[in-house]
């Protein structure tokens, strides 16, 4: 039994009541409204025959035990039932069940919250309905279990499936020590930069001693120890200087030295993370945005661990190592000197919500203003095109003007308020004076002048530390959020992944065969619908329908971009989810209306698709695609570069690039989606020749609105609605009367004469 | 010539024509659970059992503009306001048109909660009730509408307003102050 969310026991007792027999319940799913979309409780049932709605909640009875009161209970035969559909509102969803007399019966509703459990009732369901399961103990898939789609330790729904990752479980610690495995292999220089710290800190601490308390009392006063020997406390100065120094050297050269690395390394990890990842993944992200997130959160991490850990670590050090000093010295100015410090950082919490509002309302404004900048740049053409400069000029003066107040504030609230805490610190060291002072002159417990200056010196190297802490929160808080960040790209699992023991045949012919495959972008709203066709090695398939009938989903699922939901894919009989990836993208190529190039000159990007091919077969697929002669025109020729920033192409000259590459490439399975789709009919006609030799010998799946383009293709395949409508040669299809084939070609024959062209 | 003259002008004109629906031509019941209307156009009724609202301007006009369409998705006509009907009809639409609108309107924020790229909201709403949900991309999934509204969207989709975020009491809008 396929069980989607809990059911309690009471449920159970009504549905035995209402004589559904509960050994026989195959699926259960739970909704929170009923089919008046009123919030209550609906329990879904279904049995090898029935398919039981029962609703209800729980209220208060007697006293204050709570009762389940049942409200309505329905049932139906599913035999009666052709299939049922989760019919996404807003925020809410409806079941509904389309019975085989063609009626939709309204089942329940539901917010989006129940909607994935609906769902999976759904999918078992159908393979129900199909027969594939017939018993209550049928195995249910590994994905669907509830290890897989719940945290095992709190029962909480994973955000995101494929992360696994249950944030009130995920502990901030684990991120940081995850990523400290990801710096052990720098651990030696770390560990140099680190040492070299310590022993920076230890000789600044001393720098005071030498200079102050030893000076006067040892070597100035009379009595002293070292009395006259100016030599050796000038000479022990500049020692105890010069090894800071070197030390200060020693830390800038390994940290210069790997702090690169670091960052190249975090890079390289983020996006080898990037790459893998499905397509997909970019369809729900900005490119912009990820970029960003790979430049900023590695050089964030890299600031913190590197600049501000080992700093923080020494700070702690020092701060320790000068109060034990100071208490041991003088307990009770210790005490005196150091009151403000509490002062300080309680000021410091009270203001850090502000500050970091300030932050955040800054970081927005700026992202706003830019995202206004790159919008209009981007879109100048059409700007221009329909006059609205000065309403654009309006627009950003609007965001920069935020942009500006916001920046204002802050630079006003830090030269406000980092001013006045720190003359607040300050105070401890003018306690430090006045009450040290007296205590000299008083001859407090031997206090001596040279005592209370190195004390003073101290109470002030005590200081610095403090506004490096206040820092600390808001760095640490950075660090934090960008190594979710890293983490969340670098968990995220490819939807499509190789399989370990996929298979690579030595060569592949190029059948390609689609069974009952069912696909969808976004759950429940299928693109593809129960198609199947097939296309032996060496012919052409032409697929015809409207806008968004589902086309170009076919060339993605050939090509594995996505997985069918249902049914299966198949090359050479073989299903492409066993394939390799390199048997599967050495042998398939796209040439799609969309092209793109990278930047780089016109000869790499033909190469693209064959880094190893000679100038030779370089030039002659450009001849056959047609582009040749364009691209020899231009003064740089094959060397033109090309891509963002370079030299523009036309859509026709683009696309006759494209088919070069794919030339190049020489696949056994070609697809068109809409290649010609750009040009106008006099160009596709003269690249007719191209796409004719390109398609030589292959499986070829031609995608083309232009019917007449797909007239020479061995069989043609409709498909309206994902589904297929109509299938056959060129003259079986028009031959159809009323034919969705038939219509669409008269039309467009209609219109191409309207326009003056004769095909 | 003329003639196909005539005939692109007279699709251009079918393309652009609008079906206005109101009390005079259409009328509306609730059928098996789902909408449906009927059309009175040139005498002829003609009923569909199944139509589906949408709001052209679902931000600015709630109860004008109102797309009406069919089991294909295709449209039958336009309601310029649902006051052009009567009572019982301007009952079963706004009724229809807030099922399929729902979104709870937050009142006030108890407490946001930032992990691991999540973060966590409990919130109470119009009728009273405490909801707890999950934003994932917390400044990508409040959209602000106009200068004073948001919409926050959820893990699972659900949508939440906050029909005025001034409006809040402070709490609450220091809350949020944050991602806007």
């Amino acid at each position: 039994m396929f069980v989607s969310d809990k059911i309690p026991e009471y449920i159970y007792a009504s549905l035995r009541e209402e004589g559904v027999e509960l050994d026989k319940i195959m699926l259960a799913t739970y909704c929170d409204m009923d089919d008046g979309h009123v919030f209550c409780d609906t329990y879904v049932v279904a049995t090898i025959d029935k398919l039981y709605v029962l609703s209800g909640s729980v209220v208060l009875g007697e006293g204050l035990d709570k009762a389940w009161k049942e409200t309505a209970f329905r049932e139906y035969d599913v035999s009666a039932i052709e299939r049922l559909n989760c019919e996404e509102l807003i925020s809410s969803a409806r079941l509904t069940a389309k019975t085989t007399d063609g009626r939709v019966l309204f089942l329940t509703a539901m917010t989006n919250t129940c909607r994935s459990s609906v769902l999976l009732f759904i999918k078992y369901f159908e393979r129900m309905k199909r027969g594939q399961i017939s018993s209550p103990d049928f195995k249910i898939d590994d994905e669907d279990t509830p290890e897989e789609r719940c945290c095992p330790k709190c029962g909480m729904r994973y955000p995101d499936r494929n992360r696994k990752i249950c944030p009130r479980c995920m502990e901030k610690g684990k991120l940081y020590r995850r990523f400290g495995m990801f710096l052990a292999k720098y651990k030696i220089y770390i560990a140099i930069m680190i040492i070299s710290l310590v022993l920076l800190t230890l000789t600044s601490i001393l720098v005071p001693y030498i200079s102050n308390e030893f000076f006067y009392d040892e070597v100035l006063q009379e009595d002293g120890s070292f009395f006259g020997e100016i030599l050796l406390v000038i000479g022990l100065i500049v020692a105890t200087r010069l090894l800071s120094q070197v030390f200060t050297v020693i830390n800038g050269l390994v940290s210069a030295k790997i702090s690169a690395k670091i960052v190249y390394d975090l890079k390289m990890t983020v996006f080898k993370a990037i790459e893998k990842l499905s397509l997909s993944f970019f369809g729900s992200r900005q490119t912009g945005g990820l970029m960003a997130q790979v430049n900023n959160d590695s050089n964030t991490l890299y600031s913190f661990f590197c600049d501000g850990f080992p700093y923080f670590l020494i700070n702690i050090v020092q701060v320790a190592v000068i109060c034990v000093l100071l208490f041991i010295e003088n307990p009770l100015l210790a005490a005196l000197s150091l009151v403000t410090v509490p002062v300080f950082f309680l000021i410091i919490l009270k203001t850090y919500r502000k500050e970091m509002k300030l932050h955040a309302k800054t970081y927005s404004s700026t992202r706003a203003m830019n995202g206004q900048l790159t919008n209009v740049l981007g879109g100048m053409r059409v700007v221009k095109a329909f006059s609205q400069e000065d309403a654009e000029i309006q627009k950003f003066d609007k965001v920069s003007r935020r942009a500006s107040r916001s920046h204002k504030k802050l630079s006003l609230f830090n030269n406000y308020v980092y001013p006045s805490v720190g003359l607040i610190l300050y105070l401890g060291n003018i306690i430090a004076l006045g009450v040290g002072g007296w205590m000299v002159i008083s001859g407090y417990n031997d206090f001596t002048y040279g005592k209370l200056i190195k004390f003073v010196a101290y109470v002030n190297m005590i200081y610095s530390p403090m506004y490096f802490f206040a820092d600390m929160v808001d760095w640490s808080a950075a660090s934090t959020n960008a190594l979710q960040r890293l983490f969340e790209i670098y968990d995220t699992q490819p939807d499509i992944s190789e399989k370990e023991n996929a298979v690579t045949p030595e060569s592949i012919e190029g059948k390609v065969e689609f069974c009952n495959v069912d696909f969808s972008y976004t759950k429940n709203r299928k693109v593809i619908d129960n198609v199947s066709f097939d296309v032996e090695a060496g012919k052409t398939l032409g697929i015809v329908g409207h806008t968004g009938a589902g086309k170009s989903t076919i060339a993605n699922l050939i090509m594995r971009l996505y997985d069918c939901d249902e049914g299966r894919v198949l090359i050479d009989g073989i299903d492409v989810k066993d394939l390799s990836f390199k048997a599967l993208y050495d042998n398939i190529a796209i040439v799609s209306q969309e092209t793109f190039f990278f930047i780089g000159s016109i000869l790499d990007n033909i190469r693209y698709a064959n880094p190893t091919a000679t100038y030779e077969e370089v030039v002659k697929a450009a001849k056959l695609a047609g582009a040749h002669d364009f691209i020899i025109k231009m003064p740089d020729a094959y060397n033109t570069m090309i891509g963002f920033g370079y030299k523009s192409l036309s859509g026709g000259e683009k696309q006759r690039l494209s088919i070069a590459r794919a030339i190049l490439r020489d696949p056994k399975i070609l697809i068109l989606d809409e290649a010609t789709a750009a040009m106008d009919t006099e160009t596709e006609k003269m690249i007719q020749n191209a796409i004719t030799s390109l398609t030589k010998d292959k499986t070829t799946i031609m995608i083309a609105h232009r019917l007449s383009t797909l007239s020479d293709a061995d069989e043609l395949i409709v498909i309206e609605n994902g589904k297929v409508a109509e299938r056959g040669t060129h003259k079986e299809l028009l031959a159809i009367e009323n034919g969705v084939y038939n219509r669409l070609y008269t039309l467009q024959a209609e219109a191409l004469k309207n326009a003056g062209i004769t095909e | 010539m003329e003639n196909i003259e005539n005939k692109n002008e007279i699709m251009l004109e079918d393309a652009a024509r609008i079906i206005k629906l109101d009390g005079t031509n259409a009328s509306f019941v609730m059928k098996d659970g789902f909408l449906a209307l009927t059309l009175k156009t040139n005498g002829e009724e003609k009923v569909y059992d199944r139509v589906f609202l949408h709001r052209a301007f679902p931000h600015e006009l709630l109860w004008e503009y109102i797309s009406v369409t069919g089991d294909e998705n295709k449209e039958i006509g336009l309601i310029y306001n649902v006051d052009d009907f009567g009572a019982e009809d301007v009952e079963l639409l706004k009724t229809e048109i807030n099922r399929k609108y729902y979104s709870p309107v937050i009142f006030e924020i108890q407490s946001v909660k930032e992990r691991y790229g999540f973060s966590y909201w409990k919130v109470r709403i119009d009728d009273g009730r405490i909801l707890s949900f999950t934003m994932q991309d917390t400044f990508g999934k409040i959209i602000r509408i106009g200068e004073d509204s948001a919409i926050l969207v959820d893990v699972d989709g659900n949508r939440y307003t906050i029909k005025s975020i001034l409006g809040l009491d402070k709490k609450s809008y220091r809350k949020i102050e944050l991602y806007l």
